[in-house]
């Protein structure tokens, strides 16, 4: 598959750079020195992932951001991101996890881009979500976490899950090992743990898999850290946020009261 | 000279407390003031911390008044018979230092909560053992005595991280109530500060004088107050607009004897409107 993250890209003196990515595109103007930068959104739109060069002049319309450099950096690029916070996501319906049991879900998670400037010691200026999603809370009033709530669902059929140059799919499965059926109404998926993978015709993300212990024992979570089978993948791309080491998953999820609600 | 030499030793007892004594009680209330901060909280380490450095002040000034020659054991009866008439005095202070423990101990709230006391609402920069201080959102200082915490309702804005945003709407009484709350609901979906979980609150409350009432409740995260107060007005207003759904100004109707008969108007097009009289009647 192509991808936009790839080396950086020159942008001459007076020229506009448009980088597309799903809903996103950003504007990238070189102006007297200065770097000129232009984020839109359109929810409706699902621009395949491109870089062009254009002539375009900034509007005054718009609001540009405008950045200056000790020196001329050169080169732009944007670097994939995983959302800053967990996701809640949702089956179509709920489903009815029997005893020792498993299921497979597929997630389709909307990347963030981060917007580099220069080459050899490259400088983020804008860490930017390709889709806004909507604040979710997981937990109760008084106590919880503030995550990002999937309008898509978890889907079982892998030819179901949302397609497009800014997501990114994860597998991640749930695991009934108590004696009693599970319900699954929702999950609460950390990206700290997520590293990303160019597969060939998309992009993935680590297997993640989830043990439900008993209806008053927090889930356990664990990221594994291997490609995913589903399809021939290159090198990770983007590592986890944090390391998906045993010990720290579970003092993780000490702190978690449950992974599902 | 003489005097000098005999007074030599204490003079360089005494610049030795001030000046070893008092940047080392400064260095250690701030020390104590970190450590109190990190266990416990910000407003106990300004306590202790303070409580620490009086107490500090008080050693040092009593061992510089020995030294000086003072008879400490005079001053302090003396310091007796002015502590029971300041006492008398200070009657309010002694309340608001109470009030102030029992506030420390209660942590209704701390500092950097945002709070409402009465009418005046604030951030609480200071919790003190006399009173708390507030930087109210226009930028004003605002002391509150500890008493008025003890006797007053104290509500904390920020105490949990989520709050509920309660809008009453009120549509005219032609529109279709399913599908006023359809359009609420999917007003709660798009705006991205309104939190899915808990589900957004939509009640019909009400036949009003002129309006069909409903209560909308939105979820949002403490922080996102102004966000989405500024947002989901704008969004409202916009989606019944655009789905022509009538947001009513107060009614009155008037009827001619009979409730079900509407006042008879007679409406006279080719009539010409009669000029008002003048006040000399011309």
């Amino acid at each position: 598959m192509k991808s936009i993250f790839a080396d950086p890209r020159e942008i001459p003196e007076g020229k506009t750079g448009l980088f597309s990515l799903g809903p996103l595109q950003i504007r990238v103007r070189r102006q007297n020195h200065d770097w000129l930068t232009l984020a839109k959104r359109d929810p409706e739109a699902d621009h395949p992932s491109s870089f062009i060069l254009s002539d375009e002049t900034s509007s005054h319309d718009d609001t540009w951001t405008r950045y200056a450099f000790r020196e001329e950096e050169e080169g732009v690029s944007l670097i994939p991101a995983f959302p800053d916070r967990s996701l809640v996501v949702r089956p179509k319906s709920p489903l009815q996890l029997p005893p020792k049991n498993k299921v497979t879900f597929y997630v389709s998670i909307p990347l963030w881009v981060r917007l580099q400037f220069g080459e050899k010691t490259p400088v983020t200026v804008e860490n930017l979500p390709t889709v806004i999603l909507s604040n979710t809370w997981f937990g109760l009033p008084t106590e919880g976490e503030l995550c990002y709530a999937l309008k898509t669902s978890a889907v079982r059929d892998l030819s179901l899950a949302q397609k497009g140059d800014h997501r990114a799919i994860c597998p991640l499965t749930v695991k009934n090992e108590s004696e009693e059926v599970f319900p699954i109404t929702k999950l609460s998926l950390p990206t700290n743990y997520l590293g990303l993978y160019q597969g060939t015709t998309r992009w993935w993300t680590n297997p993640m898999e989830i043990l439900h212990l008993g209806p008053n024992r927090p889930g356990t979570l664990r990221p594994l850290n291997t490609p995913p089978s589903y399809e021939q993948c290159g090198k990770q791309l983007l590592p986890p946020v944090k390391k998906p080491k045993e010990d720290l998953v579970h003092r993780t999820f000490s702190g978690f009261r449950s992974l599902f609600y | 000279m003489e005097i000098l030499e005999e007074h030599l030793e204490s003079l360089i007892r005494i610049a030795l407390i001030l000046f070893i004594g008092l940047p080392l009680l400064f260095v250690g209330t701030r020390l104590l003031r970190k450590f109190v901060t990190r266990k416990l909280s910000a407003h106990f380490g300004m306590i202790i911390a303070n409580a620490l450095f009086y107490i500090g002040i008080i050693i040092i000034l009593v061992t510089v008044l020995a030294d000086m020659g003072f008879q400490i054991g005079a001053l302090l009866g003396a310091a007796g018979i002015a502590g029971v008439a300041i006492g008398f005095a200070s009657q309010t202070s002694l309340s608001n230092i109470i009030s102030g423990l029992f506030t420390i101990t209660e942590k209704p709230f701390a500092i950097g909560d945002a709070i409402q006391v009465g009418e005046t609402r604030g951030l609480v920069e200071r919790i003190g053992l006399l009173s708390i201080n507030l930087r109210t959102f226009d930028n004003q200082f605002v002391r509150i005595p500890n008493e008025t915490i003890i006797k007053s309702q104290v509500t904390t804005i920020t105490r949990y991280p989520i709050r509920r945003l309660d809008i009453k709407v009120g549509v005219a009484y032609k529109e279709d109530i399913a599908k006023v709350m359809k359009i609420l609901r999917d007003v709660a979906n798009k705006n991205p500060y309104c939190l899915d979980e808990p589900e957004p609150l939509i009640l019909f409350t009400d036949f009003a004088d002129s309006s069909l009432s409903f209560l909308f409740g939105v979820w949002f995260s403490r922080t996102d107050m102004l966000l989405l107060r500024n947002s989901i007005m704008r969004e409202i207003k916009e989606a019944f607009d655009a789905e022509g759904i009538e947001i009513p100004f107060p009614h009155r109707t008037l009827y001619s004897g009979e409730a079900t008969q509407p006042f008879p108007i007679r409406l006279v097009k080719d009539d010409p409107i009669p000029e008002a009289p003048t006040e000399k009647g011309e």
